[in-house]
C-alpha cells in the first residue's frame, strides 16, 4: 500500500496483460456514460486507461472484482464528479429523457428566478399568504369532492354536514402545512400533488361554483342531438324553400295563402327564402294583401325579375307544369287506402 | 463508524492536499490518499473529484504521453485551488475541534 510515488508505473505487474484489462474495462465504463455528451465523457474518463493499468498493475485480482462492475464505477464517477446520476431510464425511453430535460428547464429557470432582485420580496410575500393558500386548497378539496352533493350550495356549505366537512378538511391542510415548516423538510410525494391538483382546480372550482348560471341550463344550445325547428316547412325532415300548389283540374295556381290548422300562416324559414331554380340565388318576394301587409304564406313564392332581385315579380320554375286532375272535380273524395275503385265516388 | 461516508465530505480537501506540493495522475492519487490512511478511499471517487475541482478551477490539468500504454492525466494546483485548500484546512481544524470536544468522554471534560 505504501507504494513509492514515481508516475512511471511498473510495466511488467501481476496481472498477464494490465492494460487490455483495463482497455476492455475503461471501455465498459464509457458506455455506461453515454448518456452525457461525448466532450463530457471525455473529461470524466480521459486518462482512465493509464489509472486503470496501473491499478491493475499493481494486483493479480482482476479489476472487476476489485472495483466492482463497471456501470457502479461510472455511477460513482459521475456523483463525485458532481454530476446527475445518470436516469436509469434515460436510455430507454423518450419519455424519460422528456422529464429529464423537463427537470433540468425547472432547475434552470428557478436558478434564474432565484437571482432576481425581487425574488426575495416575492418569496417573504408568498411565505406570509402561505395559511390563506391552505385554507383555499381545503376548499378546493371540499368542494372537488362534495360539489356534486347536498353538502354544498355554490361556494358555501349548504348544510351543517357540509360546514363540519369542510374545517375538517382546513385544519387537517393547515396542520399539514405547518408541521412541513416546523423543521420537516421532507415532502411526501402525494402532497406535492394534491397541491398541484389544487392549484389547477382552484380557478375552474370557483367559477363553478360562483357562476351565476347553472351549468345545466347554458348547456342545451351546445348539445348536439337536433333541436326541433323554430320554424319553416319541412318535408322528410328536409326544409322546404317553396310551395306549388295545383287545383282539382290538375293546373298550377298561383296567390295560394296558406294556413295551417291553428289559423296560423304556413311561412318557409326566414333563411329560407331563397330561389335556387336558377343559376344565382335569388332572394323571394313576398305578396302583399290589400291591407298592406306582408303575406309570406302566399305561394308559390315569387322572385324580382331583374338580375339583382328588382323589377316586377315572376312565377319561379315549377318542378310539375300540370298535375293529373282529380277525379270527381274535388278533394276529399278518394277512397281510403286499398279500398274500393274511386268511380264508385257519388258525382252531385 | 464507517469511514467512506466521512469521507465524502472531506475528499475535496483531501485530494486537494495531496496534490498541493506535487503534481500527481489519477491513480498516483489514489495511491497517495491510500498510503496516507485513506484504505476505505473509491478509486472512481476520486477521480470523479479531480475532474470536479478542475471543473471548478481549483485544479489544473496536462496530459502526459507514454512511451508503452496510454497517456496520463496529470493534476496540479492553482492558486483558487490554494485558496480553496486553506479555506477548508480552517473549517476541518473548527469542526474537529468541536467533534473532539463533543466526543470526549464525559468524565474527562469534568
Amino acid at each position: 500500500m505504501s507504494t513509492p510515488l514515481p508516475p512511471p508505473a511498473p510495466s511488467s505487474g501481476p496481472s498477464s496483460n494490465p492494460d487490455a484489462a483495463a482497455r476492455e474495462y475503461a471501455a465498459a465504463v464509457r458506455t455506461a456514460l453515454a448518456d452525457l455528451p461525448p466532450d463530457v465523457v471525455e473529461e470524466l474518463a480521459g486518462g482512465l486507461e493509464a489509472d486503470l493499468a496501473d491499478s491493475a498493475a499493481e494486483s493479480s485480482t482482476p479489476l472487476r472484482a476489485r472495483l466492482g462492475e463497471p456501470a457502479a464505477y461510472a455511477e460513482e464517477l459521475r456523483t463525485a464528479a458532481g454530476l446527475a446520476r445518470s436516469q436509469p431510464a434515460a436510455r430507454r425511453g423518450p419519455v424519460a429523457v422528456l422529464r429529464a430535460d423537463l427537470r433540468q428547464g425547472w432547475a434552470e429557470s428557478a436558478a434564474a428566478v432565484r437571482g432576481q432582485r425581487w425574488w426575495p420580496w416575492v418569496r417573504d410575500l408568498a411565505q406570509t399568504l402561505r395559511p390563506a393558500w391552505w385554507l383555499a386548497r381545503a376548499w378546493v378539496v371540499w368542494q372537488l369532492l362534495f360539489g356534486d352533493t347536498g353538502l354544498t350550495s355554490g361556494v358555501l356549505p349548504g348544510s351543517l354536514g357540509g360546514l363540519v366537512v369542510l374545517l375538517a378538511l382546513a385544519l387537517a391542510s393547515v396542520e399539514l402545512g405547518r408541521g412541513r415548516w416546523s423543521g420537516v423538510t421532507w415532502t411526501p410525494r402525494g402532497v406535492v400533488v394534491a397541491n398541484a391538483v389544487a392549484a389547477l382546480a382552484l380557478l375552474p372550482v370557483l367559477a363553478s361554483a360562483a357562476g351565476p348560471v347553472p351549468v345545466d341550463v347554458v348547456d342545451y344550445s351546445s348539445t348536439s342531438y337536433p333541436s326541433p325547428p323554430a320554424e319553416g316547412v319541412y318535408v322528410d325532415g328536409q326544409v322546404v324553400s317553396n310551395l306549388f300548389p295545383y287545383d282539382a283540374q290538375g293546373n298550377p295556381l298561383t296567390g295560394v295563402q296558406l294556413l295551417d290548422d291553428y289559423g296560423r300562416p304556413v311561412q318557409v324559414g326566414e333563411d329560407q327564402r331563397v330561389d335556387w331554380s336558377g343559376g344565382q340565388p335569388r332572394d323571394f318576394r313576398p305578396a302583399v294583401d290589400a291591407e298592406g301587409q306582408v303575406r309570406w304564406s302566399t305561394f308559390p313564392l315569387r322572385v324580382g325579375s331583374d338580375e339583382d332581385g328588382g323589377g316586377p315579380a315572376v312565377d319561379v320554375p315549377r318542378p310539375e307544369a300540370t298535375l293529373p286532375a282529380l277525379l270527381g272535380a274535388g278533394a276529399g273524395e278518394a277512397a281510403p287506402e286499398g279500398g274500393p275503385a274511386p268511380e264508385a265516388a257519388p258525382v252531385p | 463508524m464507517d469511514t467512506t461516508q466521512l469521507l465524502k465530505g472531506v475528499l475535496d480537501a483531501a485530494v486537494l492536499a495531496v496534490v498541493e506540493h506535487e503534481d500527481g495522475y489519477g491513480y498516483d492519487v489514489v495511491r497517495r490518499l491510500r498510503a496516507a490512511g485513506l484504505e476505505g478511499v473509491g478509486d472512481a471517487s476520486v477521480y470523479g473529484t479531480l475532474r470536479r475541482l478542475y471543473a471548478a478551477g481549483a485544479l489544473t490539468s496536462y496530459v502526459v504521453p507514454s512511451e508503452e500504454g496510454p497517456a496520463r492525466k496529470y493534476y496540479g494546483t492553482t492558486p483558487q485551488g490554494r485558496s480553496l485548500l486553506e479555506e477548508q484546512r480552517k473549517t476541518w481544524r473548527s469542526f474537529s475541534e468541536t467533534m473532539q470536544h463533543l466526543l470526549e468522554p464525559v468524565e474527562t471534560s469534568r
